[in-house]
């Protein structure tokens, strides 16, 4: 029983790794080229921002749909750090630095326009988060000391898959965790019947803004990846096009489901650029491909499943938790 | 001198926009009661509930729960003074397994000791949520989802527990057993106040009620003497 325990807790890590060794092996005989690795580097970051929106809307109701403002703040914050704090300072620690303060940068944005709209029932978190993304847009326009709407160029290139995989896998795992935590319970609980959570004595408008912030840190963080990948960030590349691109992958995969997330960012980022062979075509045949995940699968590709590895048995829950402290009777901390 | 109601509610107003739902309602409710506030639909009586929970606002008047006012508190606060709601609709959380369901109702109490035993009591009275302990709530039937949302509600604790409609949609054999469970629960020593529109099956169970129409309260009194009252008989008995 030990040993099983210990098997399933190293495993997602490991499958982790073998994809990193998997494509460091496909580059060294020259299958893999430099295209290709990036395009499983924005999967990556896909991936994140996906999974970070999923724990607002899939797992707490909530409607953000302003997901990439956050991603450009952080973004900007990171890239702000490492090229211009420490512009002549080259380590790794320089980089997490930035990638932490982009994350602080989209909390605290999620955290200002959190606490007048969660406070309120419905979908004013929608319309709220809809008008953020494209202010902070704006906003970013107008700033010229970060190159205004020309971008910053020159931003040093220090993510590469290794780090990316690493932030997806940290996410995903702190994701699960929380998602199976007396937290997660009251996220659920808040999805599933706000009212009737709210007269169990749950506060809610703690939770909801628990939930929202810690989507934004990691937005911010995936955006800060991203920053570090293509070393050169515009206001434009954080359109509401982009947000809507992370609700389409959300609800193709399956919201409520974190494999869901990880399942629907992988396919719908690889699958444009697998297209490209039909030229014009292209997003004609992406669009049908959705349709026909909407027609037939409307709950997403996996709504309501999730991999034995992405998921702690209810069930067990009470038994014997796999990490962390017992939730054993614990209630949340009101 | 009266000994000081558990709930005291006094004149209270709460209007959606321009339309006054409840227009000036008053009653009380002593430790130990069932009382029952009996009326057709849109008489105010969910607004009622919705407000002394804290999910409503009041516009005017005044919450006494032994002796402290809720009009400004928000929900989670009312329901820590020990207020249990179940609202209308056997409202569960279907993503959550029955236990999870129980322990959501037990998210203020910190004592494990105290959710173990709270747990074991309610499964005491559920039997029937003792073996569906690991399901889906969303997976329930009706009438065991409405049993959940009691369960659930016993699970915080309070000293008062409102119900609203809880035969709402159920089949008569299942309301039956329902308000048999609400009569032991009243016995083990927690007050309730009940609004239901099935007036008979109200006023058999409550020792008071209080029949309530477009927001105004228009009769009350001991439930035995209204279930005799030739207006109550013609308006919500069918007789």
């Amino acid at each position: 029983m030990k040993g099983k325990k210990w098997i399933k807790a190293v495993y997602p890590a490991a499958v982790v790794a073998l994809i990193y060794l998997l494509v460091t092996a496909l580059r060294g005989v020259g299958i893999m080229n430099g295209y290709y690795n990036q395009v499983l580097m924005f999967a990556g970051i896909n991936i994140m921002m996906t999974a970070s929106l999923n724990l607002v809307n899939g797992f707490t109701g909530q409607f953000c749909i302003g997901h990439a403002g956050f991603m450009s703040l952080g973004a900007y914050g990171a890239a702000v750090v490492t090229s211009m704090l420490f512009k002549n300072t080259d380590s790794v620690f320089v980089f997490l630095l930035g990638l932490v303060a982009g994350g602080f940068a989209a909390m605290i944005a999620g955290m200002l326009i959190g606490l007048p709209s969660l406070k309120l029932k419905g979908d004013y978190l929608a319309i709220v988060t809809l008008a953020f993304g494209e202010i902070v847009r704006a906003l970013l326009r107008l700033v010229k000391p970060i190159g205004g709407a020309r971008g910053m160029i020159g931003i040093p290139g220090y993510a590469n898959l290794g780090w990316i995989l690493f932030f997806m896998a940290l996410t995903l795992f702190l994701l699960r965790n929380l998602i199976h935590s007396p937290f997660g319970r009251a996220f659920i609980a808040i999805r599933d019947n706000e009212v009737a959570a709210d007269a169990m004595g749950i506060n809610t408008t703690k939770y909801k803004m628990t939930s929202f912030c810690i989507a934004a840190f990691i937005a911010g963080v995936a955006g800060g990846l991203y920053a570090h990948v293509i070393s050169f960030i515009q206001p434009d590349n954080f359109s509401f096009t982009k947000s809507a691109d992370f609700l389409v992958y959300l609800y193709a995969g399956g919201s409520g489901s974190l494999t869901g997330s990880v399942v629907g960012a992988t396919l719908l980022t690889i699958l444009p650029e697998f297209l490209r062979f039909l030229a014009d075509w292209r997003l004609a045949v992406y669009a049908v491909i959705l349709v026909l995940v909407m027609l037939y699968r409307s709950e997403g590709l996996c709504g309501g499943l999730e991999l034995p590895f992405m998921r702690i048995r209810r069930q067990e829950l009470y038994e014997e938790p796999l990490f962390g402290k017992k939730t054993k009777g614990k209630g949340e901390q009101a | 001198m009266r000994k000081m109601a558990m709930l005291e509610v006094k004149d209270l107003k709460v209007s959606y926009g321009a339309i006054q739902a409840v227009q000036g309602v008053s009653f009380r409710l002593d430790k130990g009661e069932i009382v029952a506030l009996i009326g057709s639909n849109g008489a105010g009586k969910s607004t009622i509930l919705r407000t002394i929970s804290g999910l409503e606002r009041a516009k005017g008047g005044s919450i006494l729960f032994e002796g402290e006012e809720l009009v400004r508190l928000k929900a989670h606060k009312i329901v820590e003074r020990g207020i249990a709601h179940v609202p209308e609709g056997r409202r569960v959380f279907p993503g959550l397994t029955v236990t999870e369901n129980l322990r959501m109702g037990a998210n203020l109490l910190r004592d494990k000791a105290k959710i173990t035993e709270s747990l074991g009591k309610v499964f005491d009275i559920f039997p029937r949520l003792k073996e569906r302990e690991r399901q889906q709530a969303g997976t329930l039937s009706g009438g065991e989802q409405q049993m959940l949302a009691l369960g659930r509600a016993l699970m915080t604790e309070g000293k008062l527990l409102m119900l609203d409609e809880p035969s709402m949609g159920l089949a008569p054999i299942i309301v039956e057993e329902i308000f048999e469970v609400i009569k032991r629960i009243n016995a083990m020593g927690t007050s309730i106040l009940l609004i239901e529109q099935n007036a008979f099956l109200a006023l058999n169970t409550a020792s008071r009620a209080y029949v309530l129409e477009t927001g105004k309260i228009t009769m009350e009194g001991d439930s035995k003497a209204l279930l005799d009252d030739d207006r109550v008989k013609a308006a919500y008995l069918g007789a």
